[in-house]
């Protein structure tokens, strides 16, 4: 009895020790990166109102668009007749041209078939706080999403890195994007091939750094920047992103190089996750 | 504990916390209306409900995010306890007090998240109390809290009835 009321007396005290201890000891538990199922499970259930949320919102933006684009379809007919003129004349080039690469891919034995195939997902949200800068996508390993995977984008008829996945739920998954600030991508400048490392910063901008300083020579703005294939998660090859700008700073041994991402992250709707053959950890 | 109502207003909260909200984002700082809302409801119903709120709703946020599970739940539930201990302590008015109340919630946050980062080491958190998106989201977070706080009272169920009564 006398045990029952100083529980009763002290209950919030109890109930407050016992929610903290449980979070706190959940923390280290997931800090030292053992799987939880609990979190997965979580992650599945509280991801379905993410979803309906989404198509709900989409709905609302889809409907507004399409006025919009009721508007201007009149004058995109005529553009579009005007193109089409112009292409029947490229088309004409065009088969010459291909059979042309397809020898030169030949002499450089380059290899057409695409050693991964890839997984459509829809992006349904993003961190609730501002200290993380994930994405949540509608696929996870259900449909054969594992940690790690690279998950690209096409806007625009370009196709481009969005980042890797970093956590599956059974229906949902994170994606780490690479303005991410702990976001590491191996890369290499496309034309003049100098290495590098990709990442975010904490003002929301990517960098390239570890570049060579005796390269500022050979650089300029307007070169694409491709993954190099180096570490084992990205494919070689991948667009990343457009060089800005170039900072040499007196004190560095290497070059700091800003780039413009090739995918407008604000505008990212839909990504497709890379299913490596190969470099799976 | 906390009641139904005050649960069904979190939920859709969080869910709109993480879809929507990020379009009204300033350099990649959203509104926390998820902590202002525990911030109102500790401070009507108490610190048993307050904790309560928070620990849940902070649980949830976890597992939206990449952040280790209870990382959001263990500063939600030391806010929710601490505004569960300022109830009916003092009055709120319209706009000065909710604003100090929300601000000192972000700051209360923002020195938790720094003492969660101190003691683990938690993968892919950055966090800077002196940078630009803190700043804003306390900027934020203070212009809100009136607003919301406003709204919140129009909701009875949200409030214990006796203070209904007293009207």
């Amino acid at each position: 009895m006398k045990g029952t009321s100083f529980f009763r007396k002290h209950r919030v005290g109890f109930l407050l020790g016992s929610y903290l201890t449980f979070c706190l000891l959940s923390i280290s538990i997931s800090t030292k990166t053992l799987i939880l199922r609990p979190k997965e499970i979580g992650l599945s259930v509280f991801s379905l109102f993410q979803a309906g949320v989404s198509s709900v919102q989409r709905l609302f933006s889809e409907t507004i668009d399409s006025i919009r684009t009721l508007k201007t379809l009149k004058q995109d007919y005529e553009q579009v007749l005007e193109r089409l003129r112009y292409y029947e004349k490229v088309e004409k080039q065009y088969s010459a041209l291909e059979e042309e690469n397809r020898q030169l891919k030949e002499i450089l034995q380059f290899s057409q078939s695409i050693p991964y195939e890839s997984i459509p997902a829809q992006v349904i949200g993003k961190d609730p706080q501002n200290y993380y800068t994930t994405l949540t996508i509608n696929k996870g390993s259900l449909h054969g999403i594992q940690r790690n995977m690279p998950v690209i984008a096409v806007q625009g008829g370009k196709q481009g890195l969005v980042g890797k996945i970093l956590q599956t739920g059974f229906n949902a998954s994170i994606v780490q994007p690479i303005y991410d600030p702990t976001s590491y991508v191996a890369a290499r400048l496309s034309i003049s091939r100098y290495e590098g490392l990709v990442s975010g910063s904490t003002e929301e901008k990517i960098y390239m750094y570890y570049v060579k300083r005796f390269a500022r020579m050979n650089i300029q703005s307007g070169e694409l920047i491709i993954t190099s294939g180096l570490n084992s998660i990205f494919p070689p090859g991948i667009p990343i992103g457009i060089l800005k700008a170039i900072h040499a700073r007196e004190y560095d041994t290497s070059l700091l190089l800003e780039l413009d991402p090739i995918i407008d992250f604000g505008r990212l709707e839909f990504v497709y996750v890379l299913k490596m053959q190969r470099g799976n950890p | 504990m906390g009641n139904i109502w005050g649960y069904s207003i979190l939920l859709p909260l969080i869910v709109l916390q993480t879809t929507i909200l990020h379009r009204i984002a300033i350099e990649g700082a959203k509104p926390d209306l998820v902590l202002l809302t525990v911030v109102y409801l500790a401070n009507k119903n108490g610190k048993m409900a307050g904790q309560t709120y928070g620990f849940v709703s902070g649980l949830i946020e976890d597992f939206l995010s990449v952040s280790p599970l209870g990382f959001n739940g263990f500063l939600k539930t030391i806010v929710g306890f601490l505004y569960g201990l300022t109830s009916e302590t003092f009055f709120i008015d319209q706009i000065i007090i909710p604003m100090i109340m929300g601000g000192v919630a972000t700051l209360l946050k923002g020195f938790g998240v720094l003492f969660l980062s101190w003691i683990f080491n938690i993968e892919n958190l950055h966090f800077n109390l002196f940078s630009l998106p803190f700043l804003i989201e306390l900027g934020y977070n203070m212009v809100i809290a009136p607003f919301l706080f406003a709204l919140l009272g129009l909701i009875r169920g949200v409030s214990p009835k006796k203070q209904w009564e007293e009207y």
